[in-house]
């Protein structure tokens, strides 16, 4: 008996110990842009790895890196753009996974009248309020626009209701919407094609994290790596899991829009040569970056990779 | 010309073989003529006949009339076609006793 | 006779009925689906109109609820401006809009940041309902920035009044708002504030359902991105839009009337995504939002589908009941016929007397049945009449086939004629064209001289006939005691110019040749001159004087000729059916090709010569019918009595040697290979004439010859028996007669019976102090 006692015991505080609680906060509201994690989740990866994992996502007009920033959360994901720029504004942060190694970023016009990025020259284009307003002004900027910038929220209806003549879309997000509004013919600017193809996504922990708590921070990135790479192989089974997170959230869902998103997510993941996800920072994409922000006087000086990674 | 003569019960059986004709007709005639009696019943076996001319024909008619005056019998038999149809001719075989 | 009532494909009943029914069908048919179609388009066109009525009518009521907002809101915008250096009067204003309209459950008057600068940035004085009270409170702050919400946002950029795009109110679940926007402008044309009044979408739903158009329709109302606002599927809310929809299921149309209905159109689509479904919309003018009623089709055309399915149960068991009646109808109207038909075998049968049947239901067999009758009548006399006809002409036709054989039995018909005879070789043949006709030819040998005539009586067949018959009769009599060919001439021209009331005439030639001198008398009368072929094959014509046709001129003066015939001669007598015989193109076998033929044979015997002549001409005839009798006597003069003979026997006048004979007989028989029955039968004639000539020819005791020779011509056996003996005549022996019993048979005369039986042809010549008896057996 006593021993028994003893055992389930130190048992508990063995696993209690164990485990480690992650609160996660993607950049935006769920849906299967962050299948990956989810899949993690449900699929007890995060578990196996010995974490405790809250999802917790942002409300519509949160910032994921004020939470990061005022410790409401352990780990958020950002793009690369952001993550350099804010680094080199003193953000002490960390890469520990690189998701999505190209850009999804592209720019849908109202009408097909407007097919280049010159044709945006003095029109009003929809931006995201809470993101890309560093690139869009370096865009902005290279080719001489003088784009009226109207910030949105987190629906095209600015684009729907005519308001803009343009509006910045994510290839797996706003692009489905506007394609399933009234414009399935509208093509799509893309801004890959005019060089900015840069690598989107990765999961960022606060410095001071990875220094206290380096294992857990691997952990969460490996773990993650798994979901992610599993949604690869089982792309319909995480629909499945992505429907049910939305709906758990008292979210509309929409499943045709949800497998849009992950098949271009998961199109982003994949490396150009290799034809299979890496996860790898590239570190002449880094320099580009670097290259156009210093020269749009966004940043002070280059970031390296390595400051990136945390080395 | 063979003559054979058979006795064959109370019959007396003329063989005859080879030409009956001008120069043998005598000689038959000789044979017969003992022959003819009272009743008496003569055969003319003509199974050998090959040949049979007027004269010949002249014998066997005389033959034939005295047997049936002394109320003998008289039957020729088993002749060959060509030597029948002598007979045929000559209507012969409608007065004599022409067996098969 | 009832016929049992069979239905046949064939018959008349099946196949009008048959017609009638398809006519009938394909009238009905075509009637059915005009009319069907027809329906169908009315009633496509009244639901249309019914739906888009329904349509209308909530439209109608939406716009009104609309459009009291609207104005609620235009008119509490002057409020507001008046009350414009007041800013805590806006709760109040916000308050009064809520409270003035019963669908407004929230309002606002959202300034621009820092317009009142004692305010701050998210000046947004606010009001909304809470049960049954109305709360207020300040809408925006640091996380709520309501510059960048839709609401503001896009009037603002528009510079217009703006309702919103349906959203999720974030106080409560499942309720959907949708939100007035109206800018205000200061004197400067600025926009400062942004006054809004918000109302539930559920009362929308609740009248755009309220629409009911059939049992299985259901109603949607969708927005400017085709999201659907209403739908009786919640989770289609804001969730999804018709555009997705119509292109997931690849549906153009549908795509294109959403686009439409985006647009503000109204119209009708149909659509299938599991059920066949028309989709009626019409706009709200107000909004740009689009109400559309989903129907089924079956629901549609419920009531068209009944209907044919009604018609349907009525016109096939119609149909039917029409085929059979009519069948039942035709086939008992046609049942007479049926009998009439049954009659006419009868008939056909040789029954004449059939009946036939009576019916007079209808002018149409009331008339077959007449004219059966007449037919029946009218059949019956003809066969009577046809009979006696047939009778009389099969009396005439016996009579005329008698009448040939009588005609036929004039002319000579046996050939060899003379077979004793080696010095003339004979053959003649007369074809009639019809039964009778009127060539006709004689001759015979008299005193060593052969007399013969050839003639043609003018015309053909019966008439002339009579004439060829009197001619030969007279012929025959008077060249016996008339020894010049004139003067019988001249007998038979007076004979026939006599009483010649018909104007017949006959052309004749008449010869006599004379054996011993070899000279040819003849006289012509108008006939054919002869030709005449010598030994080498020169065929030439008898030079004849013409002279006149017997029985034109009573007192002519004939003339005689006469000429010298050469050993191997062949005289060849002809009438001009010879060579006039026509050919299918009425040519003439001509007289150059007769004399060609002639020379060509003149080495055969005359029977091959009028063989060969009549094979020629029947050649050239090819077909056509013989136009004229055809006559054709030939003769060959040998006038060479010493023919050698083929084998000698020499014998004593020995019964002895008869044996000899016997051999001699049987060497024939395999020299000539001849059966064995003709050679029995040789032998016993042979030996019968031998046997008489040894026995009688000679005196007693004197030793003499007996010769027999023996010659082959064609399938002529000649024996010749030759003595030097007394003259004896065996031929005037007269045959035994074998009819006799054998009592009265006499013994005497067998021998030359059978010698006459056996042989053929048997005469008894007395030549230079020889005995020749011939003897011919033909083969």
């Amino acid at each position: 008996m006593k021993k028994i006692l003893l055992l389930t015991l130190s048992l508990l505080l063995l696993t209690s110990v164990k485990a480690q609680k992650i609160t996660f906060t993607p950049k935006w509201l769920p849906q299967s842009q962050f299948a990956g994690y989810y899949v993690a989740q449900e699929m007890g990866f995060y578990k196996e790895a010995g974490l405790d994992v809250v999802i917790k996502h942002p409300s519509a007009s949160e910032f994921a890196v004020d939470c990061l920033k005022e410790g409401r959360c352990d780990a958020i994901t950002m793009t690369l753009f952001d993550a350099i720029a804010n680094i080199d504004e003193g953000l002490e942060i960390v890469n520990v996974l690189q998701t999505d190694l190209h850009t999804g970023l592209v720019i849908a016009p109202r009408s097909n009248d407007i097919k280049s990025l010159d044709d945006l020259r003095d029109k009003r284009v929809g931006i995201w309020r809470t993101h890309y307003y560093q690139l869009s002004q370096i865009v902005n900027n290279d080719h001489n626009l003088n784009i009226e910038w109207v910030p949105f929220v987190q629906n095209v209806n600015l684009y729907i209701s005519g308001a803009v003549d343009a509006t910045m879309a994510m290839i797996y997000n706003e692009a489905y919407n506007i394609y399933s509004s009234g414009f399935e013919n509208i093509t799509f600017i893309s801004l890959a094609d005019y060089g900015y193809d840069f690598p989107e996504e990765g999961v960022y922990f606060t410095k001071d994290y990875v220094e206290k708590y380096p294992d857990n921070a691997k952990a969460f990135a490996d773990a993650s790596r798994r979901g992610w790479e599993w949604a690869h192989q089982h792309p319909e089974e995480t629909i499945d899991i992505v429907m049910k997170i939305i709906q758990n959230e008292d979210l509309p869902a929409n499943r045709q829009q949800q497998e849009w998103m992950l098949k271009k997510i998961l199109s982003l993941q994949i490396d150009d040569e290799s034809g299979k996800p890496t996860f790898e920072l590239d570190e002449e994409k880094i320099e580009q970056i670097n290259e156009l922000l210093l020269k749009n006087n966004r940043i002070a000086k280059s970031v390296t990779k390595a400051q990136i990674k945390g080395e | 010309m063979e003559i054979t003569i058979l006795k064959e019960n109370e019959t007396s059986v003329v063989v005859i073989e080879g030409r009956v004709d001008t120069v043998t007709a005598p000689e038959l005639e000789s044979a017969v003529k003992p022959l003819i009696n009272m009743g008496t019943s003569v055969v003319f076996e003509c199974e050998k006949l090959e040949y049979i001319s007027s004269a010949g024909l002249r014998v066997v008619l005389a033959a034939h009339k005295q047997l049936t005056a002394c109320a003998g019998k008289f039957v020729i038999r088993h002749l060959n076609r060509e030597v029948k149809s002598v007979f045929d001719i000559t209507g012969f075989s409608k007065i004599l006793n022409i067996e098969e | 006779m009832k016929q049992k009532r069979k239905i046949r494909i064939g018959s008349l009943s099946a196949q009008l009925s048959l017609f009638i029914l398809i006519l009938t069908t394909t009238l009905l048919t075509t009637i059915v689906f005009l009319n069907y179609n027809s329906s169908r388009k009315l009633v496509r066109e009244e639901s249309i109109e019914h739906a888009q009525d329904a349509l209308d009518n909530t439209i109608l009521r939406i716009d009104k609820v609309l459009s009291s907002v609207e104005i609620a809101v235009q008119n509490i915008s002057l409020v507001v401006k008046e009350n414009i250096d007041d800013p805590s009067h806006m709760y109040g204003v916000t308050m009064n809009l809520v409270q003035s309209e019963e669908y407004i459950c929230g309002s606002a008057v959202a300034f621009e940041p820092d317009y009142y600068k004692e305010k701050g940035h998210f000046y947004s004085p606010y009001s909304y309902r809470d049960g049954d009270t109305i709360k207020s409170k300040q809408l925006g702050n640091k996380n709520y920035d309501y510059h960048y919400m839709d609401w503001y946002q896009i009037p603002k950029l528009l510079n217009k009044p703006y309702w919103s795009e349906p959203y999720f109110d974030q106080g409560g679940a499942d309720v959907i708002m949708t939100t007035y926007s109206y800018p205000l402008y200061d004197d400067d044309g600025n926009l400062f504030a942004m006054l809004t009044a918000d109302i539930s979408l559920e009362l929308f739903a609740e009248h755009v359902n309220a629409i009911k158009t059939y049992p299985n329709s259901f109603n949607v109302m969708i927005g400017h991105g085709g999201t659907f606002l209403v739908h009786r599927d919640k989770d289609f809310i804001l969730n999804k839009t018709l555009f997705e929809m119509a292109l997931y299921n690849n549906d153009s149309l549908t795509l294109k009337a959403t686009h439409d209905m985006v647009d503000g159109k109204r119209g009708m689509v149909e659509y299938n995504y599991g059920e066949e479904r028309f989709l009626f919309y019409a706009p709200i003018q107000a909004t740009g939002w689009s109400v559309a009623v989903s129907c089924m089709h079956s629901d549609v055309f419920a009531k068209i589908e009944d209907m044919r399915a009604k018609v349907m149960s009525v016109a096939i068991p119609g149909l039917i009941l029409l085929v059979v009646l009519c069948y039942i109808l035709i086939h008992y109207m046609m049942h007479p016929l049926n009998e009439f038909a049954h009659s006419a075998m009868e008939i056909a049968r040789g029954n004449f007397s059939a009946k036939l049947p009576h019916h007079n239901n209808n002018y149409e067999m009331k008339t077959l049945y007449k004219s059966f009758s007449f037919l029946q009548n009218s059949l019956q006399n003809y066969i009577d009449e046809l009979q006696l006809a047939t009778v009389n002409k099969e009396r005439i036709e016996s009579e005329l086939r008698i009448a040939r054989d009588i005609q036929m039995g004039m002319v000579p018909k046996i050939f060899p004629p003379f077979p004793e005879r080696e010095d003339i070789d004979l053959y003649a043949k007369l074809i009639p064209a019809k039964e009778v006709g009127g060539d006709l030819y004689d001759f015979f040998i008299e005193n060593n001289k052969l007399h013969f005539i050839i003639g043609d009586v003018s015309g053909k067949g019966v008439p002339a006939s009579l004439v060829m018959s009197v001619t030969c009769r007279l012929f025959r009599t008077v060249a016996s005691s008339v020894h010049e060919p004139s003067g019988i001439i001249k007998s038979l021209n007076d004979a026939l110019s006599e009483s010649n009331d018909s104007n017949m005439f006959c052309t004749a030639f008449v010869g006599i040749m004379d054996f011993d001198s070899g000279i040819l008398k003849y006289c012509n009368a108008g006939h054919n001159p002869p030709v005449i072929i010598d030994a080498d094959g020169n065929a030439s014509f008898l030079p004849v004087i013409s002279n006149l046709a017997l029985g034109v001129w009573k007192d002519f003066n004939f003339e005689d000729q006469e000429i010298k015939i050469e050993k191997g001669s062949n005289i060849f007598l002809y009438t001009d059916g010879v060579n006039e015989a026509e050919n299918t193109n009425k040519e003439l076998f001509g007289e150059e090709r007769m004399l060609e033929c002639l020379a060509k044979y003149h080495s055969k015997s005359p029977r091959i010569i009028v063989e060969e002549i009549l094979n020629e001409i029947k050649a050239h005839a090819s077909g056509a019918e013989q136009n004229d009798d055809i006559t054709i006597l030939c003769c060959k003069l040998t006038l060479n009595d010493n023919i050698a003979p083929d084998c000698e026997l020499v014998m004593r006048n020995d019964t002895a040697d008869i044996m000899l004979m016997a051999e001699f007989i049987d060497g024939l028989c395999e020299k000539y290979q001849l059966p064995m029955d003709v050679g029995f039968s040789l032998n016993l004639a042979l030996e019968e004439a031998v046997a008489n000539v040894m026995k009688y020819a000679y005196p007693e005791g004197e030793v003499h010859d007996i010769v027999l020779s023996v010659k082959l011509t064609d399938n002529r056996l000649m024996f010749k028996l030759i003595d030097t003996g007394k003259p004896f005549d065996p031929t005037i022996v007269p045959d035994a007669d074998v009819n006799l019993s054998a009592e009265e048979r006499q013994i005497g005369g067998l021998g030359i019976f059978l010698v006459r039986q056996i042989m053929d042809s048997v005469e008894y010549r007395r030549i230079d102090g020889k005995n020749i008896l011939t003897m011919i057996k033909l083969l």
